[in-house]
């Protein structure tokens, strides 16, 4: 009995020890974003910036003991940006490279820091200036590597809101007049996806398009157009852009001569109004029959006029390519004309899209023979209203070269069209046709460069051809959009 | 039990003969044997003061000595070196025979041998980190009895050493009837009872693929452990032990009752260990454990009913490179822990709570018949914490990308490398641990800018096991001759396996999608892919929720053994066969958004048979000389582990899984005689078509991989020495080595399956996917394969002893990652690139020095009101005397290899563990 009495006793203690001993509950650490260690700071970043001799391409290494302020603008949280946050004062905003993914965990928009630039420097990319630490291979600057963050970039308090700045598309595109707002919060009361993306995502697939970023372009009811930049790994690069139009912010950034914005996510894009309306409201609608008619061999400057047309050239990189790629061949009732663009890219119409073009503020001249509108035309100018189709004009060679000042730039088809010869024995270059109605051979004209110019051309047979006619030089000539043109 | 060899009889006569040339003088022969279970007591000591003879006895209990003078002599009998027994021998002209003495025997010199084998393992041994290709030798009592065993387990087990060279399945453990190997890793479930050293250490052992009288065992170190109530010592004991290891402090009660009259015994212990912080900085260890038996003869029944558990929580320490090492400053740098509000927390918390229910029936059927029976049930979880985080940087302060390595390696800038190089070696703590507070801000930013999604979060990988066990082993002797042996074993398992998310760091859910997919922008096109759960698509988890990965794995092994073992007077041979059946199957509880169609619910049933079949012979040349070879040849069901391709992830198993083909042999001599007795075998295990399953994280692919490895054949050979010199009757010489070879024998084939990958299925891997691993002649990494010892035991009649012990270990390897070996366009590198890329790193060899020593008090001999039951102990053990703290414990090759810009830049290291410095471990004891 005592026995157990002791036992008791004993295992009574044991089990008093069990309980204690190890720890086990944490309390959650002190909300760090109360927290300001209000570091003296000697410079502002618009100064810290000019210290930099834009355009030198080097590294310059700041010595001096400066320290700097801002508010955290973007991060990398959606993946628009890459190792870099952006950070502005009152006078102006500085991205600072640093070696780390995910820099948004403790460099949130919002987030006040402060940067000890001594060790840091400032370098360049595509005219663009930022704080980053040491040189690559490549003399580039490189980024702050991660175990430096915390002696460099110091965190202090969150939330806190940048307003950012409300400008014009129109602002921004004078790179000059724009340099101080570079890097800066921007916003844009009204702007629009450009028509030709509209209905587009954000980005693109980079394992589709080998490319990390791709270009997309706003503009506003001015017309005046800015490249909107998004990256291929940003996560919101599979949502559809938003139709209509409506304010947008975002970070102004420039690679070399672009100006470009970029989004932080889409919650920056807030599009709640009517898209802008095309063109002015006292534009006329011209017929091309009209315009040609003006033409008396002078240029003229056109004014307030719209043009409507299908177009009957075929840009398509598989099939036609048969005509250079800033120009366009449109039809309007039984005319037509070249439009001409001001960048191939502003050109990305396929046969038989039915446009009204903005051609005010356009040259109607004519280059060597050919009569046409531009050269300034932009995307923003073309509005698509559908798809047409152009029934070709059945013509005899003797009809054509008759009329073929009125008949330029439209579609017609010879018929049984004799391959007299050719320059080679593929499509390329001139090839004689002749139908009968004339001794003389009427060229049938390809491009180097069109997509069927290496397929052997059926000489010494007759054909149906049909083109459009479309030619530089004082020689008639008429140009196939595809092989399908050519018909037994 | 009743089968007292019968050879031993032949021995012990022919031993009587060789000593009966000592002329005039009066032969004295005895047999000590335990009281309570009748089996012979071996290494016990005689000291007959007056006549100055100090003896012990042989393996069979018998004693003998030659006396010049004849009468009655006090002799001091201690069964376990503390314990005295004093007892009058009558010694007559010519032969006596002394009656049969019956002792307890619990041993003290060999629990305090077990405390310091249990508790000398640095983190990692203990088997619970899954470190590959490691199995530590339990700790064994009856070890001491056998200079090469007592090496193995004592001097270099906790150094990694592993004996022969073998996989963990083939060291099989017995506790009450149950084997005691998991199911899924083939190791000894240790964790189930650690820390109740009191009542878990009457252990028996044999070593290789000798006969076994409670199953087919393995060809390893075949140990069985008694637990059952009556086998333990009547008494009440509680004790403390403070050591400077994994854990500090630890208090044993444990109280028996012995058989009272009516048949009945009980026992229980009660165990507690504990450190706020181990030897490593950011361990903690906090152990309990609890032990519950009762038992009943009743009849010709003896009937027993234990329960154990051993509730653990630890904080571990992990391995690293050496450039982190070198960074911390120490060689015990552990990346797992980090300062939150000024304390110390860890990252990598294991848990494990798995209590163990075993009856079991002993049933003497007749004078020639036993009958073993016994049912197991067992139910508990072992977890280990994990920083889990999404869209976040890597939480890891290891992680190679923050290291200077990567900034000159890969980044090739050699400054700015030194320059980190430098701010860390100032403050590696605010670099190179965890930084809570950091992760703490990131999931409150979250909160206030969204809903409280979690950038970070500390889950755990969960295994909830439920194992139900049941054996059944018969013993039928014929005749003096031929005893005969039949049994069955069934087991069946379910195991859950699953993450959950433990503690949210602040934020207010985790999104359970799969983040390594949603990465892939092939897949990111349709929200299904990035669901890990289709049944329950981006559903939010709190603490307490299943998240990531969710799967049932049910395994149903069964086999049947037979054995018949034959003892004549000049061999002895046995022949033993068994037969079994593995079954195991997958039951996914996720509808995958990448594997639909083969994740959800049961998977096809893997059915495997194996075979097994040992025989061996042992010739006695005289009662001294014995020249014994064993064999064994048969199959091995490969580990669900390595047959499911990903588990986590799918259903899919690898193409027509298959068993693996091992043969072993072991030749051996082994002499006794009073004063030297040594044991000499060499042994061959030979393994063929064995798989492998390596899994991690493929930069290159963004997702984790599986690295499926076929065809793996590997050998391990040596030869094993043990000896004992009696230089004195209190002073032994021990001796032991090894030398040993593991390595693989041929190259093998490996394909890789990446979890993000749905296209690949088994089948193109088999056609068109596999790749040589050359892997022939690499390592096997099975700790040192060279290892040597010395050791001096002194054992004193004045109930002290004292050890010391040198050891020797070289030729310990790293695991070789076989992607390495294996660089697709080898040819074209550079030469000495290449020639680094295929090396496999060695362990330098060491030497260590452990000394311990011990003292028992009779309290009655101080105070004349303690009873005559009462005893002290007290021991002191040291390990690594030297204080080498530059030991590798073990190292692996990264799986990965160097990613960006080059796959051959080396921009993975090594990783590697070290061995404790200089430990101690003071243990005082009270019995009464």
């Amino acid at each position: 009995m005592k026995n157990i009495k002791t036992i008791l006793f004993l295992v009574l203690t044991l089990s008093i020890g069990l309980g204690s001993c190890v720890k086990k509950k944490f309390d959650p650490p002190p909300y760090a974003g109360d927290y300001d260690p209000n570091l003296p700071v000697n410079m502002n970043i618009k100064d810290l910036k000019a210290m930099y001799n834009l355009g030198s391409g080097g590294t310059l290494t700041i010595t001096e003991d400066y320290t700097i302020s801002g508010i955290v603008t973007a991060s990398d949280e959606s993946g628009n940006f890459y190792k870099q946050i952006i950070i502005q004062d009152s006078t102006a905003a500085l991205p600072i490279k640093i070696n780390q993914n995910n820099l948004y965990t403790e460099f949130p928009v919002g987030r006040k820091v402060y940067v000890k630039c001594k060790g840091m420097s400032l370098g360049e990319y595509g005219d663009f200036i930022q704080l980053g630490y040491g040189e690559d291979a490549d003399k580039n600057l490189s980024d702050l590597p991660r175990a430096l963050i915390t002696e460099h970039v110091i965190k202090a308090s969150y939330p806190n809101v940048v307003e950012p700045k409300v400008v014009t598309v129109g602002d921004l595109n004078s790179l000059a007049l724009s340099q101080d707002l570079l890097g800066m919060l921007v916003k844009f009361e009204r702007v629009q996806i450009i028509d030709i993306d509209r209905g587009k995502n954000y980005g693109d697939n980079p394992d589709v398009t080998g490319l990390s970023g791709v270009n997309r372009t706003i503009v506003d009811c001015a017309e005046d157009e800015i490249l909107f930049r998004n990256s291929n790994y940003a996560n919101f690069r599979d949502e559809p852009m938003p139709d209509g139009a409506g304010s947008m912010v975002g970070i102004y950034s420039r690679f070399n001569d672009d100006a470009q914005i970029l989004i932080r996510d889409p919650k920056d894009v807030n599009f709640n109004q009517e898209r802008c309306p095309f063109g002015q409201s006292t534009d006329t609608i011209a017929r091309i029959a009209d315009l040609r008619n003006m033409y008396t061999g002078t240029d003229i400057t056109l004014a307030g006029t719209r043009i409507r047309g299908v177009v009957i050239s075929d840009p398509s990189d598989d099939f036609g390519n048969n005509i250079t790629s800033k120009n366009m061949v449109i039809q309007d009732g039984d005319r037509g004309i070249v439009v001409r663009f001001a960048t191939s890219e502003d050109n990305p119409w396929a046969m038989g899209d039915s446009l009204e073009i903005i051609v005010g503020g356009q040259k109607l001249n004519e280059f060597g023979r050919l009569l046409q509108i531009g050269d300034q035309v932009k995307a923003s100018d073309v509005q698509k209203l559908g798809t047409g189709t152009v029934i070709p004009r059945v013509a005899t060679i003797d009809q054509i070269i008759t009329n073929f000042e009125d008949w330029e730039s439209t579609l017609v088809t010879i018929q049984n069209a004799l391959f007299v010869s050719g320059q080679n024995a593929t499509y390329q270059g001139s090839i004689q046709l002749n139908d009968g109605s004339t001794t003389t051979d009427f060229p049938l004209y390809t491009q180097f460069y069109s997509e069927f110019v290496n397929v052997p051309a059926p000489i010494g047979q007759t054909k149906n051809v049909t083109g459009f006619l479309y030619s530089i030089t004082s020689t008639d000539r008429i140009s196939m959009r595809r092989l399908t043109d050519v018909t037994p | 039990m009743k089968n007292v060899p019968t050879y031993a009889l032949t021995v012990f006569f022919l031993l009587l003969s060789s000593l009966s040339f000592a002329q005039t003088n009066n032969l004295v022969q005895g047999l000590i044997i335990n009281k309570e279970t009748k089996e012979p007591i071996q290494e016990a000591t005689i000291t007959i003061n007056e006549l100055r003879i100090v003896t012990s006895t042989d393996v069979n209990g018998r004693f003998s000595f030659v006396s010049k003078k004849t009468g009655t002599f006090e002799a001091i009998i201690t069964t376990d070196g503390f314990d005295e027994n004093k007892v009058n021998f009558t010694i007559q002209e010519g032969n006596t025979t002394i009656p049969t003495l019956e002792f307890d025997v619990k041993g003290v010199t060999e629990v305090f041998l077990n405390d310091i084998a249990a508790n000398g393992m640095a983190d990692g041994a203990t088997g619970d980190d899954g470190v590959s290709g490691n199995q530590n030798v339990s700790s064994v009592l009856n070890a001491a009895r056998d200079p090469f065993l007592s090496a193995a387990t004592f001097g270099w087990g906790q150094y990694f050493f592993s004996l022969r060279g073998l996989e963990s399945d083939q060291h099989v453990q017995f506790l009450n009837g149950i084997p005691m190997n998991d199911m899924e890793t083939g190791r000894v479930s240790f964790n189930t009872y650690s820390g109740l050293n009191d009542v878990f250490r009457g252990r028996t052992l044999l070593l290789g693929a000798q006969p076994l009288s409670y199953g087919f065992g393995g060809y390893g170190l075949n140990s069985y452990i008694d637990a059952s109530a009556s086998a333990q010592r009547t008494q009440t004991r509680i004790s403390y032990a403070s050591t400077n290891r994994n854990y500090r402090n630890r208090m044993m009660l444990t109280h028996s009752s012995g058989l009272n009259k009516k048949g009945w015994a009980y026992s229980f212990s009660l165990s507690r260990r504990w450190a706020n912080q181990g030897v490593v900085k950011g361990t903690f260890y906090d152990a309990v454990g609890f032990f519950a038996a009762v038992e009943k003869k009743y009849k010709k029944h003896d009937i027993s009913l234990m329960a154990v558990g051993a509730p653990l929580k630890r904080g571990k320490n992990g391995p690293a490179t050496q450039e982190v090492f070198d960074l911390a400053g120490t060689n015990f740098y552990n990346p797992y822990w980090g300062y939150q509000n000024g304390e110390i927390r860890n990252s990598r918390v294991f848990n494990s709570n798995r209590p163990m229910f075993i009856l079991s029936d002993k049933w003497q059927v007749s004078d020639r018949t036993l009958i073993n029976a016994a049912v197991s049930y067992q139910n508990g979880e072992e977890s280990t914490t994990t920083l889990d985080w999404y869209n976040a940087p890597d939480p890891r302060p290891d992680y190679y990308r923050y290291l200077p390595s990567w900034e000159e390696i890969v980044r090739g800038n050699s400054v700015v490398a030194d320059e980190l190089t430098d701010k860390i070696k100032a403050n590696p703590d605010d670099f190179l641990q965890v930084r809570w507070d950091r992760l703490y801000e990131a999931n409150e930013f979250s909160k206030q800018n969204g809903d409280g999604r979690a950038a970070y979060l500390l889950g755990a990988d969960v295994r909830q096991k439920r194992t139900v066990s049941a054996n059944v082993n018969m013993q039928h002797v014929v005749d003096d001759h031929i005893i005969l042996y039949a049994g069955g074993v069934f087991q069946n398992q379910n195991t859950r396996n699953y993450r959950r998310v433990e503690d949210l760091l602040g934020a207010n859910y985790f999104l359970n999608i799969n983040q390594f997919a949603e990465r892939e922008s092939q897949f990111s096109s349709s929200p299904d892919f990035i669901q890990l759960d289709l049944n329950n698509p981006n559903e939010r988890k709190t603490v307490g929720d299943r998240y990531g990965y969710n799967y049932d794995m049910h395994i149903q092994n069964a086999s049947f053994f037979t054995q018949a073992v034959f003892k004549y007077n000049r061999v002895d041979f046995f022949v033993a066969h068994e037969v079994g059946n593995n079954q195991m199957y997958r039951d996914g509880k996720y509808k995958s958004g990448l594997y639909p169609t083969n994740s959800f619910g049961e998977s096809d049933k893997i059915n495997l048979n194996t075979y097994r079949t040992k025989a061996g012979v042992t010739f006695k040349i005289n009662g001294r000389n014995y020249v014994y070879a064993n064999g064994a040849i048969g199959t091995r069901a490969p580990f669900a582990d390595d047959v499911f391709v990903s588990g986590r992830t799918r259903n899919q198993t690898i193409e027509s899984p298959s068993v693996e083909r091992i043969r072993s042999a072991e030749v051996g001599y082994l002499l006794r005689s009073p004063n030297f007795k040594t044991r000499i075998s060499g042994y061959v295990t030979e393994v063929k078509g064995a798989s492998d399953i390596r899994r991690y994280f493929h930069d290159d692919n963004r997702s984790f991989t599986n690295m499926v490895i076929r065809g793996i054949n590997r050998r391990s050979t040596g030869i094993e020495i043990g000896s004992e010199i009696k230089l004195s009757p209190a002073l032994s010489l021990n001796l032991a080595a090894n030398i040993g070879q593991a390595f693989y024998t041929s190259n093998a084939r490996f394909s890789q399956f990446d979890d993000n990958d749905t296209l690949l299925t088994a089948v193109d891997q088999a056609v068109n996917a596999f790749d040589t691993a050359f892997i022939a002649n690499y390592n096997v990494p099975k700790g040192p394969q060279t290892s040597f010892q010395a050791n001096l035991f002194y054992r004193s009649p004045k109930y002290w002893f004292g050890s010391l012990t040198l050891n020797y270990m070289s030729g310990k390897w790293f695991d070789i990652a076989p992607t390495a070996k294996s660089l697709e366009g080898a040819a074209t590198l550079d030469r000495d690139i290449y020639n680094t890329l295929i090396q496999q790193e060695e362990v330098p060899a060491y030497i260590t020095l452990g000394a311990f020593a011990g003292k028992s008090f009779k309290l009655s001999k101080y105070f004349k009101k303690a009873s005559n039951s009462m005893y002290l102990f007290v021991n002191l053990g040291l390990n690594n005397i030297l204080n080498k703290q530059d030991i590798v414990l073990y190292g692996f090759e990264n799986l990965r290899l160097g990613t960006v810009p080059d796959p051959t830049i080396p921009a993975f290291g090594n990783r590697q563990a070290y061995a404790f410095g200089a430990q101690y471990f003071l243990n005082i004891a009270f019995t009464f």
